[in-house]
């Protein structure tokens, strides 16, 4: 009894292994093939390194329109100009400004209105500043917005010292009443507030996603032209009955290419381009294993869809821009509807995404993205079952 | 075109299915009540005061309140929270001595809306605050009502946001994603449609059909195609900017001028790589990787301006971004053609694409000598 069982495991182990060697040496005979999972997989991560390698936005062209022209008003708009985000740009009215605006030579325009000056000395009303932004793309509007907020508020707080020091008050007396309580604004993690180091990592767990599910698509689509049959098992395959071990087998191949291939763009990438990178490479390791086998599995599972080579890629490339959202990286999960909210499980992308973005650039331990873990285990073991299934069904 | 359904998946329903899917999606615009966190080490009124207000503004919700520092880190590297507010012990004595403490805001830019939406709300929040103990230290000091808000806030900004007043992150997103989707889905299916000719070795046939011209038979073949990808490109842009009402300052029929020169130069763009590339796998991927590029190079969030210069350059080589250009221009801002005219000729010569691998395309689809696969 011992015996057999010692036999039938051996035999087993070496089955998996001669499917999963026979499915390398197909990946490296098909040049299609290895242009998705390694030339993309090369190329894409550096690609996007090196579109946002200039982090932030700085010194964006923005109109001002000096209609009080007085010192007060210059000292103003000298203050917006050394921020590191607005150039200030002069216009002699709001029609030039408006011209100007119109042919991208600046973003945004500010106003400062005649009584400017008079408001503040004199008649001591709140003075409006117009501030005008092309909506168009997010940055600029982010960047020129806080950077007026910043120089208004810190205006402000001068003004009021001023004025109290006038009433008689000694500088820490104004202080104290002019900003009785400091706020001090600390971004965790991602000090440097950089659109990359928040933009690119997320997008390196979707490209390995998206290659891997085109890469095995192709695969699956080519076996479907080669057999009359359409099926995805070989007919002479000497294991056909054992479908779990084919997928097992296969799913090996390419998770063996793609731990090298992963380690390269989760580990290398991020240093490469000095992205976030907390994490400690042994946890990215445990973290891969569940993602990678369930980003497989996921791929196999719906790899019957696909008729032939090519198709996958129509079908599917869309979804790199859906998943970008169903991930969560941009749009808070929190803030999905409901039926979104649950869709989006359907994909190891979001827990793929929230898990490595947490533990990358957040530093978590997987201790503290356990529900990311689990679903990604969940999803393994759930996929393998249902490659098993869709394999049986189109082999039928 | 419609004996199989990767056709009419490939031009309608992925289309449909993309709208669909961003409109619901974003369709509050702004994200509401983003989950942060709370840690008082004071228990004094200014610090309950200061709970409270954060609890009252629509943008952020305080899901729970953390014993310390160190807890609320955890929750913010689990994900729980976005950010949180710190109260440090004796800030309420301190503030009324005239010590001036510190109120410390703690927010994550690693998930970039959520957290800068943290930090906002924060700083108003961090402002209310400070305005109410200002405000009742300068009562105690005998300054009357009337002269008190000029001195609270002596300049004021006033934000227009041209084009997106409510700062949606729907009418941001939307209004360039999904066209960068419909060119996505142009390039590909038209390398898919011919390519998949060549591969079946069904182009000679194709080609003896229309009289041996090139163009008819890409006219003939490409027709029905433009044909539904118009219904669906102008159906968005009237779904969008007359039923739902996103803002133009410039005329409606810019847009629509617009889109449908999208349409075109994509499609001279998907027969231009099938041209060069004539075997269907290569053209595909080739196309592939071009079409995701798009919709980083259009700079709708991101600013070309800003990335390094050769890639500024890159950028010009995608339809997508001279569509934004002209929509930032001349539907955003409503300027005109002498601010567009240089976008809408880099559109055109898109048009002309075709043209340099016609000859090349012909010669593959007659002789069909290259490989299937």
């Amino acid at each position: 009894m011992k015996q057999l069982r010692k036999r039938y495991i051996k035999n087993s182990t070496r089955q998996t292994f001669t499917i999963c060697w026979n499915e390398m040496k197909r990946i490296f005979k098909d040049s299609g093939v290895l242009l998705i999972l390694f030339v993309a997989g090369i190329a894409y991560p550096l690609l996007y390194g090196v579109v946002y390698m200039q982090e932030e936005v700085y010194e964006i062209p923005t109109g001002i329109v000096d209609l009080c022209n007085s010192s007060d008003s210059r000292k103003f708009s000298q203050k917006l100009d050394a921020t590191r985000e607005i150039e200030l740009i002069n216009c002699i009215n709001i029609d030039e400004a408006i011209s100007k605006m119109q042919s991208r030579d600046i973003h945004g325009i500010i106003v400062i209105p005649e009584d400017f000056s008079y408001n503040r000395t004199v008649s001591h009303k709140t003075t409006t500043v117009s501030l005008y932004i092309n909506m168009a793309t997010m940055f600029i509007y982010k960047n020129i917005g806080l950077a007026a907020n910043i120089v208004m508020l810190d205006e402000n707080k001068e003004l009021m010292l001023r004025e109290m020091e006038n009433k008689g008050l000694t500088k820490q007396e104004a202080l104290a009443v002019v900003e009785p309580v400091k706020n001090e604004m600390v971004a965790l993690f991602n000090p440097g507030a950089g659109f990359a180091s928040f933009f690119v990592p997320g997008v390196l767990v979707l490209i390995i996603h998206q290659l891997l599910f085109l890469g095995i698509g192709m695969l699956a689509g080519t076996r479907r032209e080669e057999n009359e049959s359409g099926k995805l098992l070989k007919e002479e395959s000497p294991f056909k009955r054992k479908v779990y071990r084919e997928i097992f087998g296969r799913g090996l191949a390419y998770f063996i290419l793609y731990s090298i291939i992963s380690t390269y763009i989760l580990i290398l990438i991020p240093r490469i381009f000095n992205l976030p990178h907390y994490s400690s490479t042994w946890e990215i390791y445990r973290f891969l294993l569940p993602f990678l086998l369930s980003v497989i599995f996921f791929s196999q599972t719906w790899s019957v869809f696909i008729k032939n080579r090519e198709t996958g890629m129509v079908l599917f490339l869309f979804m790199s821009v859906i998943l970008l959202f169903l991930s969560g990286l941009t749009w808070p999960i929190s803030n999905f509807p409901t039926f979104w909210k649950y869709f989006s499980f359907i994909f190891p992308a979001t827990p793929g995404v929230q898990g490595f973005v947490k533990m990358n650039c957040m530093g978590a331990e997987i201790g503290q993205i356990l529900p990311e873990y689990l679903t990604l285990w969940v999803q393994a073991i759930f996929y393998f079952i249902t490659a098993c299934l869709s394999y049986r069904y189109v082999n039928k | 075109m419609f004996s199989r359904p990767i056709y009419l998946y490939g031009t309608v329903l992925v289309l449909a299915f993309s709208a669909i899917f961003f409109l619901s999606l974003l369709w509050d615009g702004q994200p509401t009540r983003i989950p942060v966190g709370f840690v008082d080490l004071d228990n004094s009124y200014l610090s309950r005061t200061t709970y409270n207000q954060l609890n009252s503004v629509e943008g952020v919700e305080v899901i729970n309140k953390y014993p310390s520092y160190h807890d609320a880190r955890i929750a913010m590297q689990r994900g729980e929270i976005y950010g949180f507010m710190l109260v440090q012990e004796d800030t309420y004595k301190k503030a009324v001595n005239g010590e001036r403490p510190t109120i410390t805001c703690y927010y994550t830019e690693a998930f970039m809306v959520p957290g800068t939406f943290a930090y906002k709300n924060f700083l108003t929040i961090a402002n209310v605050v400070n305005a109410g103990v200002k405000r009742s230290v300068l009562r105690a000091k005998g300054v009357s009502e009337v002269d008190l808000m000029p001195q609270i806030q002596p300049i004021n900004i006033d934000m227009h946001g041209i084009g997106n007043p409510w700062a949606s992150y729907a009418i941001y997103l939307i209004s360039v994603l999904w066209p960068g989707i419909l060119g996505l889905c142009i390039v590909v299916m038209t390398v898919f449609t011919i390519g998949f000719e060549l591969k079946m070795r069904t182009s000679k046939e194709w080609i003896n059909i229309s009289g041996g011209s090139v163009i008819n038979a890409l006219v003939g073949k490409l027709l029905p195609y433009f044909i539904l990808y118009m219904i669906m490109g102008i159906s968005f842009e009237i779904l969008i900017y007359l039923i739902i009402g996103y803002p133009l300052n410039g005329p409606f029929w810019v847009m629509l001028l617009n889109v449908v020169m999208l349409i075109l130069s994509s499609f001279g763009v998907g027969i231009f790589f099938i041209g060069l590339f004539p075997v269907l796998r290569d053209a595909l991927s080739a196309a592939s990787l071009y079409s995701v590029l798009a919709l980083s190079m259009s700079g709708m969030t991101f600013p070309v301006e800003s990335m390094v210069v050769p890639i500024q350059g890159i950028a010009q080589l995608f339809p997508l971004r001279q569509y934004y250009l002209i929509y930032a221009k001349w539907g955003v801002l409503g300027s005109g053609i002498q601010d567009c005219w240089i976008n809408i000729l880099g559109v055109c010569l898109f048009f002309f694409l075709p043209f340099m691998v016609l000859l090349r395309l012909k010669k593959a689809l007659i002789y069909q000598n290259y490989p299937t696969k």
